[in-house]
């Protein structure tokens, strides 16, 4: 204690204490969205993820317009060419000089070999179709098909779950019955099942995933309503006269927007999943269309001598499904952090 | 907890009726013959064909047959395979499949169990960080895509292990890590959730201030505690390894009972899709209920009885 210096009385003045500064709001007051997109800009992977499915989204909508070749156009004479990009072709580490490796070591230059002056920047497939538009082609009716399934099981499941809870007494138990057996299917069957009676198409893939896929949004909707309908506002507003649909779409709807949010979140990449799951064991879109899914099974029939085929679909769909499933909990950490797990 | 049990097995058993006459009601409405040569038969052949089958009868008839049959344990006769009965077609698929299945559940959760107790004990260090991004890999690869780049580069490239078929346990490796990285992903998230909650309790406070060994706080006292929980993601990976063995059986050749379906299918084969199908339920219902038995069983805070869920 040698640096104790004496401060002189002086420097100090007495603090009025001011009963009306205790109460001052210093900090903006925050509503509960942009409370939780602070708290969601503070998870760097879930911005990284926000950014990654911004960019592939517009990569899958303008991917097969900036590309020279239609993606169902065929050349048989420009079968199984590898990938090859202008520029980057000059830098030998990166897989995209046009060459390729035959299964004795020996690297030939296939677009010299057989002279062909274009460039397929993902190479072709065994058509000789343009992998780059493929993949986005792919890309775009993967995301839709996850789009749209979410978005009708969100409907079915909001609806379900809301009247469910809100009626209670016995609509309730019939209708916890029917999700009861509904759950104890395995979605995999259902869907398997579905798809082999409609014709695979885009819209049959939605319809089979959402038939069992709505049940865990409604049992957690439910869950929310029993405990928001026993609360005061939703009984004034039952006092003064509102009626039941007002009840449920001013009152208790903009409440649950959190979970239904959340829980949509995790059904997207479920629905990747499955759509190209279908693809893999040959119940997926017909040819030429393509999804992420047919993409990955038809590349793997021949990845041995071609592994560009299945390897650029699937580094495609993996990030996709990393970057949604991360979103997906960002976003609820940041609506519910009680959920964290 | 009588009535709860009671309640549920009759809920297991409507579910499967209801599974049972949708796929059969579903399978008379598929497009196309299920014959091998359906296309090339003439008229009269195909009413042979009908008629040996009982496909000829009207359907609901051919309903209460197969319904009574179910009963017996009679799946019906596949029309594909050499007219093979189909509960003895599943039955020899059986082994391989569960071989499959038993090791990806114990290699997934034995190392998901570890790198979630290292990340509970390691809290946001890199350990903590990577075990979270293998967790995370894990959850969002699809298991086809993983399988398939295992069996290009550790199979092909690298050539550590056979790239398909059954032979011997050596064959089974790539299968087996592909179908555990989702046990690994599930567990391992769940158990480091359970472990921090644990770790933080009083008992493990007090067990630390007597002086117990890092070892022993650890796997005797907190580990013991932080798995109860564990036994409810049993289900959902019961699912992902029945979905997960349709697809890596496919890619690796294993003769189980998820490469049968995939094929049956693709042919068209109704009776084997209905008995597989019928399989697959029967198995997951059954998972559900054991595991909502076992974990009221193991761990007495949890109320079953009364039916409240």
């Amino acid at each position: 204690m040698e640096h104790t210096e004496k401060i002189s009385k002086d420097q100090f003045e007495p603090a009025i204490i001011d009963s009306k500064k205790s109460e001052e709001i210093s900090k903006p007051s925050l509503n509960f969205w942009q409370d939780g997109w602070l708290r969601l800009r503070k998870n760097k992977g879930a911005v990284i993820s926000l950014v990654v499915i911004i960019l592939l989204t517009i990569l899958a909508l303008i991917g097969p317009m900036i590309s020279n070749y239609e993606f169902d156009r065929q050349k048989t004479a420009h079968a199984n060419l590898p990938p090859r990009i202008p520029v980057l072709e000059n830098i030998s580490w990166l897989p995209f000089d046009g060459m390729r490796t035959l299964n004795n070591g020996t690297q030939v230059n296939v677009y010299e070999q057989k002279d062909i002056e274009d460039y397929y920047w993902f190479g072709t497939d065994n058509l000789g179709r343009d992998q780059f538009s493929r993949v986005w082609k792919g890309t775009q009716i993967s995301l839709y098909i996850a789009f749209l399934a979410a978005a009708i099981d969100m409907i079915i499941g909001v609806a379900f779950g809301v009247i469910s809870g809100y009626f209670g007494g016995r609509i309730d138990t019939f209708m916890q019955r029917i999700i009861e057996i509904l759950s104890g299917i395995p979605n995999l069957v259902v869907v398997i099942l579905m798809i082999l009676i409609l014709e695979p198409g885009i819209i049959s893939i939605t319809i089979a995933l959402t038939i069992t896929g709505w049940v865990s949004m409604a049992r957690v909707v439910r869950a929310q309503v029993l405990k928001l309908k026993g609360q005061e506002f939703v009984m004034a507003s039952r006092t003064l006269g509102a009626s039941h649909s007002k009840i449920m779409f001013k009152h208790l709807i903009p409440n649950l927007a959190g979970v239904i949010i959340i829980n949509t979140m995790f059904t997207i990449p479920n629905a990747i999943f499955f759509e190209a799951f279908l693809s893999f064991i040959g119940l997926g879109l017909q040819e030429p269309l393509a999804s992420l899914g047919t993409l990955i099974d038809a590349g793997f029939k021949t990845m041995r001598a071609f592994p560009y085929q299945m390897l650029i679909p699937a580094v495609v769909i993996s990030v996709i499904m990393i970057a949604f499933n991360m979103i997906a909990d960002g976003v609820r950490d940041a609506l519910d952090p009680k959920m964290r797990d | 907890m009588v009535k709860y049990i009671a309640q549920r097995v009759f809920y297991m058993i409507l579910t499967l009726f209801i599974i049972a006459s949708l796929t059969f009601f579903l399978m008379k409405l598929i497009p196309g013959t299920p014959f091998k040569m359906g296309e090339k038969m003439s008229d009269a052949q195909m009413e042979v064909m009908l008629e040996k089958y009982d496909l000829d009868k009207p359907v609901p008839v051919q309903y209460v047959s197969y319904m009574t049959n179910i009963l017996k344990g009679d799946l019906g006769t596949s029309f594909q395979f050499g007219d093979a009965e189909v509960s003895e077609l599943i039955g020899n698929r059986i082994g391989p499949s569960a071989l499959l299945g038993f090791q990806a559940l114990l290699v997934g959760s034995l190392i998901g169990t570890l790198l979630g107790i290292i990340g509970a004990l390691k809290q946001n260090t890199w350990a903590d960080y990577s075990s979270t991004f293998v967790a995370v890999l894990g959850k969002s690869i699809p298991s086809f895509v993983f399988a398939g780049l295992l069996q290009y580069y550790v199979g092909v490239k690298l050539g550590w292990f056979p790239v398909a078929f059954w032979k011997g346990p050596e064959y089974t490796v790539l299968p087996t890590i592909a179908l555990a990285m989702f046990p690994i992903a599930i567990t391992a998230r769940f158990m480091r959730t359970e472990m921090i909650e644990v770790l933080s309790s009083d008992y493990i406070t007090l067990a630390k201030a007597k002086g117990s060994s890092y070892f022993d706080i650890i796997f005797k006292h907190a580990l013991r505690n932080a798995l109860i929980p564990v036994i409810t993601v049993l289900g959902p990976l019961a699912v992902s390894l029945m979905t997960g063995s349709l697809v890596i059986e496919k890619i690796f050749s294993v003769p189980g009972i998820g490469e049968q379906f995939v094929t049956s299918v693709q042919v068209n084969d109704y009776s084997v899709i209905m008995g597989t199908t019928l399989l697959f339920a029967f198995l997951f219902i059954m998972i559900i209920l054991v595991v909502d038995i076992l974990y009221g069983l193991i761990d007495p805070r949890i109320r079953l009885a009364g039916g409240k869920q």
